[in-house]
């Protein structure tokens, strides 16, 4: 059959309007901030793009939609720790407020970015993620789920300008101590809370999440910017992260780090010693030269 | 139209080796209300039905060797919607070569039949084929929005403006980003819908 692209267009310029998901509509007001469009789902809530209603600047208010008790809970959760949390690593928070019965939080809009690719640039931005992640970590919080569409980016400013990734959306985090006994069903899907495909094993089917669940997210996320075939010094590294036993994962995201660090060790191991071989005979051969010029 | 249930591998991997049937009960009311959607306007509910039954059966013996990759051959329902997509298309086959035979015994029996009675009209053919590139094409469009690889926003901006026929000026406008954007953006989308639609079409041909 094959259908081409106009015959596509075609299909869908007759479809239905296809509803966008969004509870308010465009022109929705939150507070100063008066909605301009629906831009997704997030982990306890929607979010928009608003502007301020007096002076115009652009923001991303996430909207408590389901207005029961734990969601709330986990709402005011969620605008607690990232008011109090100062790093560049985190959108920057607005403020927090309700309007019409709708709790809501206005933060820092950023923009969706590409994963990137290459040795080089993963690494840094793994760097630059883990650290967001350690921080999660260092306060007691699991991020719960660690993927592309939760990270976004901060363009730089300057001459010449540098897009930083930010960890965002963090309506599902959760103490890392707490036991999955009297856990909220609200937190409960098929099993357990996060993405198929990045939450662990134990943490989709169990809902078990702790700070090796976000390790395999993060393993995983290494994974797909090399499209799932990783060079072989990153192989080793991805599978341990994402092993499915949890005890085999490295245990703290800087031993992840410490690994990625120190990924290509061998190899300048190997080269320097190879230097160091050529080099020794390159001078034993000057030397036999010089010699024999003498005699 | 009813929604596309995720895949449950754990489900798959029970249904596959039950021999008892205890979780096949879960399984087709799981899948059954996107069955009935795809196929109510094409056949009254009885009909429906033994499509539907049809279907199971050819899953259930199949389930054994089924092998689950998303990644490679897409999600479950799309394996599913193969399957139902060829027993519906059988069916209606079935169901035209039904109509010409009564009609041709109508022919014969009536004096002025062969003087030229009304013969089935060759583009029925086509409508059903139409109608189910329609179907693929929603199928597909409800498989992109919710392919969490995509940013939201994308989809978002996608939707508005090739779906729902937003102007782009007005979608960039509403999402602060410029017209050039949104216009990537379309274009970036329609090859990833076409290749679903492709994909779709492909697990169809089992």
């Amino acid at each position: 059959m094959n259908l081409g692209v106009d015959e596509i267009e075609g299909i869908l310029s007759a479809h239905e309007r296809m509803p966008t998901g969004a509870s308010f509509p465009d022109g929705a007001v939150f507070g100063n901030w008066r909605v301009t469009a629906f831009i997704g789902k997030g982990g306890n809530g929607e979010v928009y793009r608003a502007v301020h209603v007096a002076i115009g600047t652009s923001a991303a208010v996430k909207v408590l939609v389901r207005n029961e008790p734990r969601a709330r809970e986990r709402f005011v959760r969620e605008a607690r720790q990232l008011s109090e949390l100062k790093s560049a690593s985190f959108p920057q928070f607005f403020e927090y407020g309700e309007a019409n019965g709708f709790f809501y939080l206005v933060m820092e809009l950023l923009e969706p970015g590409e994963l990137p690719s290459g040795d080089r640039n993963v690494a840094r931005f793994l760097r630059q993620v883990c650290d967001a992640v350690s921080e999660l970590h260092a306060r007691g919080i699991v991020h719960r789920d660690i993927k592309p569409s939760n990270i976004l980016w901060r363009t730089g400013t300057g001459i010449m300008p540098v897009a930083v990734p930010v960890l965002a959306d963090l309506g599902l985090v959760k103490d890392s101590a707490t036991s999955n006994a009297g856990r909220p069903t609200s937190d409960i899907t098929l099993g357990g809370v996060g993405t198929p495909g990045y939450g662990a094993p134990e943490q989709m089917e169990r809902g078990e999440a702790s700070v090796a669940s976000d390790i395999h997210a993060l393993g995983v996320l290494a994974d797909r910017c090399f499209d799932s075939k990783p060079p072989r010094t990153w192989r080793r590294i991805i599978e341990r992260a994402t092993s499915s036993i949890p005890e085999r994962r490295y245990q703290s995201v800087d031993d992840f780090l410490k690994a990625i660090r120190w990924r290509n060790l061998w190899r300048i191991i190997g080269k320097a010693v190879l230097a160091f071989f050529l080099v020794g005979l390159l001078v034993d051969i000057l030397i036999v030269v010089i010699v024999i010029w003498l005699w | 139209m009813a929604d596309i249930p995720t895949t449950s591998t754990t489900l798959l991997r029970d249904v596959a080796s039950d021999s008892q049937h205890v979780r096949w009960t879960e399984f087709a009311a799981r899948y059954r209300p996107m069955m009935e959607a795809y196929l109510r306007e094409r056949f009254p509910p009885v009909e429906a039905d033994d499509v539907i039954q049809e279907t199971l059966l050819a899953v259930w013996a199949a389930l054994p060797s089924y092998r689950y990759a998303p990644d490679e051959k897409g999600h479950f329902h799309n394996y599913l919607t193969g399957i139902l997509r060829n027993k519906a298309l059988r069916q209606l086959g079935a169901n035209r070569r039904q109509a010409e035979i009564a009609e041709k015994v109508r022919e014969d029996a009536s004096p002025i039949g062969r003087a030229g009675a009304p013969r089935t009209p060759p583009d029925m053919i086509s409508d059903d084929e139409l109608s189910w590139r329609e179907t693929l094409v929603e199928i597909a469009l409800r498989q992109l929005m919710n392919d969490e690889s995509i940013q939201s926003r994308t989809r978002q901006v996608f939707l508005r403006v090739a779906v729902n026929g937003e102007k782009p000026d007005d979608v960039a406008a509403a999402f602060g980003i410029e017209r050039n954007a949104v216009d990537q953006i379309k274009s970036r989308m329609m090859p990833r819908l076409q290749k679903i639609v492709a994909d779709l079409e492909k697990a169809g041909n089992i």
